[in-house]
């Protein structure tokens, strides 16, 4: 999976351990990224980059996802964000609570947007905890495709309290679960 | 859904101006075609493309709808809307239609003076009716086509630091009045020199160079009623047809002529008759480089098409004296010469 990493330059220096953190959880995961500042782990090909250059696309078309820092003011976090929407693409957009700056939440603050961008704020060292959820939930959906079908389906409690120490200890939701289990203990064995 | 908190946002976004000029066809997926009719629509057009609010406080101004192109009828209108809204805006965008596109840009790089902010053509890539081949292949490979991203990266590039009309289509932001059509059927419908590419498109959107933006106030040259008469000579053309063009007394005459020798002789005496009539004549085509102006006719050979008819009504719109006609064509303006002319 490829993402793009946003961070503006900021002289708060909490801000770089974030930068680190967030990059050295993309490496754990094998999550190729790019950032905005040169730190990649990702060379794209160049006939990729040629091809793009002759279509008329940006790169950020051939990115999986986003991943922005928005907690310093910098225009491009608008542009990204309006790109994101516009190419519906999954982005994680998060902003430390201690930095945020509340004048401009006034200034949008009641703006709607889809939920294939997912707002979070954080405190401390939680972001790594939010990001680490974000992707392994993009990697699952990635893997097995966008579930769009849903139905009602009761269950026991039991099994809810299962389910939810199964979502603990594997950092995905109850869901998600699920439908891994789905396919891989009863579609998988199935076809084997 | 969930509630947009932009925490990154700066206090206070730039305003821009949003000229619906015919280019605003806009596609989204699972509800298809929205085509701009009427002033009316305007609001629910709007409604369609909220992300432009995380970039610019966006002023929106309806004058064409979509599927009508935009002529030099137009022109004097946009000059007047962004004149109108120059102070209070910190940028302009013109959605129209990729047809008149290059002529709209260049008429605009001359005729508005100490331009100190950007202004930005752009509009929605035309899809061919029955897409084949190469075509399909495009199409498929694009989930937005329609005017999307190219709106976001115009009003991106028009809150940037660039006092130059420019065009943004794909991932490119050039020159207006050095852009041209580009082969092939991509998002990239225009293409320039390098020298005339301002910036590019890829993780956003980055200018090569920074001008200081200039608050001074802006002044307009509107299109005049000129009658500019455009001869194209080729093989078995008459010279009484360019005669009679001649007599027909326009305000300009503008001859493409062919082949590697200028123009054939025979169309001389033409030419004479009208640099006698003091109509300003010029001269371009691929054999124009190898002839030298004269009195009454001016020979350039380093301009589009588009530009140098832009540029020609521009002129005419200017001055009346014929030699101060051919003097302006002669020199920079506002960079069309590329290259060649870029330090003067």
């Amino acid at each position: 999976m490829r993402v793009y990493y946003f961070q503006a330059p900021s002289p708060k220096p909490r801000m770089e351990h974030v930068r680190a953190d967030l990059l050295q959880l993309m490496d754990t995961k094998h999550v190729f990224y790019i950032t905005n500042d040169g730190r990649n782990s990702l060379d794209v090909p160049q006939d990729e980059l040629e091809a793009l250059a002759k279509t008329g696309g940006s790169m950020l078309d051939n990115m999986d996802a986003l991943v922005i820092e928005g907690s310093t003011p910098d225009a491009d976090v608008g542009y990204l964000l309006a790109y994101a929407m516009s190419l519906k693409k999954p982005t994680l957009y998060l902003y430390d609570k201690d930095i945020a700056n509340k004048g401009v939440l006034k200034y949008l603050g009641s703006r709607q947007i889809p939920a294939h961008i997912k707002v979070q704020s954080y405190s401390g060292s939680s972001v790594v905890g939010i990001t680490e959820k974000y992707l392994t939930e993009l990697l699952s959906s990635e893997a097995a495709g966008q579930p769009t079908i849903k139905f009602t389906f009761r269950i026991t409690p039991q099994i809810e309290q299962y389910l939810q120490q199964k979502a603990k200890k594997t950092g995905m939701s109850k869901a998600d679960f699920l439908r891994k289990k789905i396919e891989e203990d009863i579609i998988g064995k199935e076809k084997k | 859904m969930h509630l947009l908190t932009p925490a990154g946002m700066p206090k206070t976004l730039p305003k821009i101006t949003l000229l619906f000029a015919g280019g605003a066809t806009l596609y989204t997926e699972g509800e298809g075609v929205f085509n701009l009719r009427s002033a009316s629509d305007v609001k629910q057009w709007m409604a369609k493309v909220p992300e432009l609010s995380l970039i610019a406080e966006v002023e929106p101004i309806f004058l064409l709808p979509d599927g009508q192109t935009l002529e030099p009828e137009h022109w004097n209108d946009v000059l007047g809307i962004v004149k109108q809204k120059y102070a209070a805006s910190d940028g302009c965008v013109i959605l129209q239609g990729v047809d008149t596109m290059l002529s709209t840009g260049a008429f605009l790089s001359f005729a508005l003076h100490g331009l100190g902010k950007p202004v930005v053509l752009t509009g929605a890539p035309v899809a061919p009716p029955n897409p084949q081949g190469d075509t399909k292949e495009f199409m498929s490979h694009f989930r937005t086509l329609g005017v999307r991203a190219n709106l976001i990266n115009a009003v991106q590039v028009s809150t940037l630091n660039l006092r130059e009309v420019s065009i943004v289509f794909g991932n490119q932001v050039m020159r207006a009045n050095r852009a041209r059509s580009a082969p092939g059927a991509t998002f990239n419908m225009f293409e320039a020199d390098e020298v005339d590419v301002f910036g590019r498109v890829d993780f956003g959107i980055r200018l090569k160079s920074e001008q200081q933006r200039k608050k001074d106030p802006i002044h307009i040259t509107k299109l005049k009623n000129v009658q500019l008469a455009v001869v194209s000579l080729h093989p078995g053309f008459k010279p009484e047809a360019l005669a009679d063009v001649v007599r027909e007394k326009p305000d300009g005459i503008l001859i493409q002529s062919f082949g590697q020798q200028g123009v054939p002789e025979r169309y001389w005496p033409a030419i004479r008759l009208a640099t006698q009539k003091d109509i300003p004549v010029v001269i371009t085509g691929q054999g124009a480089a190898g002839l030298v102006s004269q009195p009454g006719v001016a020979v350039i050979s380093h301009l589009t098409e588009s530009t140098l008819h832009a540029k020609f009504l521009w002129a005419l719109s200017k001055a009346s004296n014929s030699r101060v006609v051919l003097d302006l064509m002669q020199k920079n303006a506002a960079g069309e010469f590329g290259f060649l002319y870029r330090d003067s």
